[in-house]
């Protein structure tokens, strides 16, 4: 299955709605009163209208205009009330190392998060992938594009980008809160990013492949980086690979005491953990970046 | 250098096999192990921390790198093993370089004792090159060592191999007198051996010997023994004085060195220079001690005993030679001899006979003396009168009218103007007799030596003859054997007369020799006997050193190497094993941790 088929298809959409009503649930709390109106009209102003595009929610279609023009196009909402959440998204090329690569639980974990910001909050989302311009996503409506943006992302070959997300921070005016997600492996990048993003509503998740922690190694191997180099030619050997985990596991405390000491919320998972969990997780222990 | 062969592996000269076809087996291997190589091509594999694999490795590298010997050797091993076995099932016959037969001949006789200017022997250097040559022959040659002596022996037991050869060098040592090689190498060849000779080429021409592969020790051996010896003693500085002399029969001039042996002390060096065809003479003084044989070698020498080793019996110094009995001690006349003879002796006293200490010469004068149980080497008595000795006084004796001239002490002595106021006659026998009586006598008492006068001397004129002193001195000087050490015996390469040369070993002689004087004796046919005889020698027969003619190189062995194939395989496999075992070991990594996920802010990520 493509990548656009897996963060487009009926069944992510499908679990991407379960968790928003999960999560709707999690936030009754801060939204008392508005809830369900909020999920049938996430944006009480009008913005304007676009071409209806396959995984856009029904019930946003305008059939006055449909009745007139005999084409269907979906009604797009200011965000008023839930404000912008700044997704800043790890496209190195080390996030495609592992099966499954870490970019692949990045994006669903980006996915999720900007499904609730969209459709639950009634904000919008404003992606910072490396250095590529930034993009906005605003109120209820645009879920569906921002999951096609997200399906058509590759790595680029940038990992947290300190200058973009200072970019996004000061184009928004409210801004919800950020979100990093990243693998990490350089945690002083790391840092830099999260010196420019709003401190205590900032949420880090490093995301690494199973392999990074237990290399499934045979035999002679030659090990390359992603992004290019000289290679090393090794055997693992026990006290060879309990050395490398022994370095992991420090390169892992140092990313998450950076992130610490930007007041980040940090969360570690493996690429192939189910994204529901992380966010459920997240919402219950009132961690940024829904919540302060 | 290091032999071919020596390090016990050597290349067979020809390989054939008995079932070919089975080669195969190693080119399928080789053909499947190529295929295999290619699925499991060495694979590239990108990582996101390879900072963390470089520093790793540096960390634990020398794992990695037993690791990968480990590996290395397997496949090593597992190829050896398919090698070895298709070999085995090929059925191998292999043949071997060598398979001859020797009769490795040493020569024993005298003259391979004889020693270089380093100080080893021809023996030393003939076994060496036995050790060298056969360490450079083939591994399957077979040999049987004869000792070439006085009767040629080894020739009775099987042959040997290269290890067994060199052990059994060990065990040689020269016979003395000459080999029998010809002997020896017509009996190899009768046991179907071929002879290969070691020797320094001191036989003569026999041309049983004309074909035969030999080795010749080279050097120089200068011709020359020792032609004088005197041994002596030093008196007051209990030392024992040897005077040697050497005679260098070569024609030019040769260095020398005596070399002085004696138990318990570290050997002395005397460095000598001869001329040619003259003699030089050395001295060397060493303590009597407690006595004991001294033993002079020349180095070098042409090894024959008689020539190059002389022995000295010292004996050691006896304690208080001359004692004083009773009151002869306090005697007017024997003190002032006894302190003349001080100088060159020892003089003790005692109250009786039985305090006389062993070997002493004990001098008695006046009263009367039971001898019996005393174990003095000699009685002077002057006047006494002894137990076992009666006789009746005589007054006025006369004048000395006999004397026996072939006495060894009284030879020169004068005794025409001796007069006795009064003497006693005795049966024992007269030495000095005068016209009423015997005024000398010399016998045997209790087991010892006795000379005695027959009067006091204070009742006659004796004390004030030249010859009273001489008298004391000679008798003394021949009971204790204090003035003269004589050179005890000689070894020699000659046998004495009438034992003949094959039964004779170069045994050492048992008969003392006389004294030797240091002056040569005119005319080089007159030189003492058993010393240096320029006709023994045998130097001017000497081959040219080093090799001549080559042993053959063997007809060569062929072997099933079968057996030896299987069991190599047998062990490559077993090394294979035990290689990936412990490779096994070393690869053995822990298990990857469940999940990564921390909900508890601040935990240590999972394992």
């Amino acid at each position: 299955m493509s990548r656009a088929e897996d963060l487009t298809g009926p069944e992510f959409v499908t679990r991407l709605e379960r968790l928003a009503r999960l999560a709707r649930k999690v936030l009754a709390g801060e939204f008392t009163g508005s809830p369900v109106r909020v999920a049938r009209r996430p944006g009480s102003r009008f913005r304007e209208h676009r071409p209806y595009a396959p995984g856009d929610d029904p019930r946003h279609i305008d059939w006055n205009v449909f009745g007139r023009l005999g084409e269907p196009y979906v009604k797009l909402f200011e965000a008023e009330e839930g404000g912008f959440l700044v997704v800043v998204l790890d496209v190195s090329r080390s996030m495609g190392v592992g099966d499954p690569p870490p970019f692949d639980g990045a994006l669903r974990v980006a996915a999720a998060l900007g499904y609730v910001a969209l459709t639950v909050r009634g904000g919008g989302v404003i992606l910072a992938a490396g250095s590529s311009p930034l993009v906005e996503f605003r109120g209820a409506g645009e879920e569906h594009r921002w999951l096609r943006h997200l399906s058509a992302l590759d790595l680029a070959g940038d990992g947290p980008n300190a200058e973009a997300a200072a970019r996004a921070m000061t184009v928004l005016g409210r801004p919800l809160g950020a979100a990093v997600l990243t693998d990490g492996e350089d945690p002083a990048d790391l840092e830099r990013t999260l010196a420019v993003l709003p401190r205590g509503r900032t949420l880090c998740v490093q995301i690494l492949a199973r392999e990074d922690l237990h290399p499934r190694l045979d035999g002679e191997i030659r090990l390359q980086s992603p992004e290019g180099g000289s290679d090393l030619s090794l055997h693992p050997v026990a006290a060879l690979v309990d050395r490398y985990r022994a370095l992991v596991r420090q390169r892992l405390a140092e990313a998450e005491g950076r992130a610490r000491r930007r007041e980040a919320a940090f969360l570690r998972a493996f690429s192939e953990e189910p994204f529901e969990g992380i966010l459920l997780g997240m919402l219950r222990r009132g961690l940024p970046p829904f919540r302060s | 250098m290091i032999e071919p062969g020596a390090l016990g592996f050597e290349a067979p000269v020809g390989v054939g096999f008995e079932e070919p076809l089975a080669l195969a087996l190693p080119a399928a291997a080789a053909l499947l192990a190529a295929l295999l190589a290619r699925f499991r091509k060495r694979r590239s594999r990108p990582v996101r921390y390879l900072d963390l694999w470089r520093i790793a490795l540096e960390d634990a590298g020398w794992t990695e790198r037993g690791y990968r010997a480990l590996r290395r050797a397997g496949r090593v091993a597992l190829a050896l093993a398919v090698l070895s076995l298709s070999a085995a099932l090929a059925r191998p016959r292999v043949r071997w370089a060598g398979g001859a037969r020797f009769a490795v001949v040493v020569d024993l006789s005298a003259s391979m004792s004889a020693r270089d200017a380093r100080g080893a022997t021809r023996l030393g250097s003939a076994l060496e090159e036995v050790r060298r040559w056969s360490g450079g022959r083939p591994a399957r040659d077979r040999y049987v060592l004869v000792a070439a002596g006085v009767f040629p022996r080894g020739l009775e037991r099987g042959t040997i191999d290269r290890t067994e050869l060199h052990a059994a060098l060990e065990r040689l040592d020269v016979q003395g007198a000459a080999g029998r090689i010809g002997e020896a190498v017509d009996r190899s060849r009768e046991k179907g051996l071929e002879p290969v000779l070691f020797t320094d080429g001191a036989f003569p021409e026999d041309p049983r010997l004309e074909a035969v592969p030999r080795f010749v020790v080279g050097g120089e051996t200068p011709n020359a023994g020792f032609v004088s010896l005197d041994v002596r003693a030093e008196p007051l500085r209990d030392l024992a004085r040897i005077r040697f002399a050497v005679r260098n029969f070569d024609r030019g001039e040769s260095r020398y060195r005596v070399i002085l042996e004696r138990a318990g002390q570290d050997p002395r060096t005397i460095p000598l220079v001869v001329q040619a065809g003259k003699s030089a003479e050395g001295e060397v003084e060493v303590p009597r001690g407690a006595g004991g044989l001294a033993v002079l070698r020349l180095e070098p020498g042409d090894g024959f005993a008689a020539d190059g080793v002389v022995a000295a019996r010292i004996r050691p110094r006896t304690s208080h030679p001359l004692v004083l009995v009773g009151g002869a001690a306090e005697d007017p006349v024997l003190r002032p001899l006894a302190l003349a003879l001080a100088s060159g002796m020892d003089v003790g006293r005692a109250e009786r006979p039985l305090d006389v200490p062993p070997g002493s010469v004990a001098i008695l004068a006046g009263g009367e003396w039971d001898l019996a149980g005393s174990s003095a080497a000699g009685w002077l008595a002057f006047g006494a009168r002894l137990v076992g000795l009666s006789g009746a006084p005589v007054d006025s004796p006369g004048a000395v009218v006999e004397v026996d001239r072939g006495h060894p002490w009284l030879a020169d002595l004068e005794w025409e103007n001796l007069r006795v106021a009064r003497s006693l006659a005795t049966d024992a026998r007269a030495v000095v007799s005068a016209e009423n009586g015997p005024l000398v006598v010399e016998g045997e008492i209790a087991g010892a030596h006795l000379l005695a006068t027959t009067f006091a001397l204070e009742e006659s004129n004796f004390p004030l003859l030249a010859a009273f002193p001489l008298l004391v001195r000679r008798a003394a000087a021949a009971w204790t054997g204090e003035t003269v050490l004589e050179p005890s015996y000689v070894r020699t390469g000659r046998p004495p007369d009438g034992v003949p040369l094959s039964a004779f070993a170069g045994a050492p002689l048992a008969a003392p020799m006389e004294s030797l004087r240091l002056r040569l004796p005119a005319g080089e046919g007159a030189l003492p006997a058993n010393l240096l005889d320029p006709q023994e020698s045998d130097l001017h027969l000497r081959r040219p050193a080093g090799w001549t003619g080559t042993p053959a190189p063997g007809p060569g062995v062929e072997e099933d190497a079968t057996a030896s194939l299987l069991l190599l395989a047998a062990a490559a496999l077993v090394a294979r094993v035990l290689a990936a075992a412990a490779a096994g070991l070393l690869e053995s990594i822990p298990r990857a941790p469940s999940s990564l996920y921390n909900p508890v802010p601040g935990t240590p990520p999972g394992r």
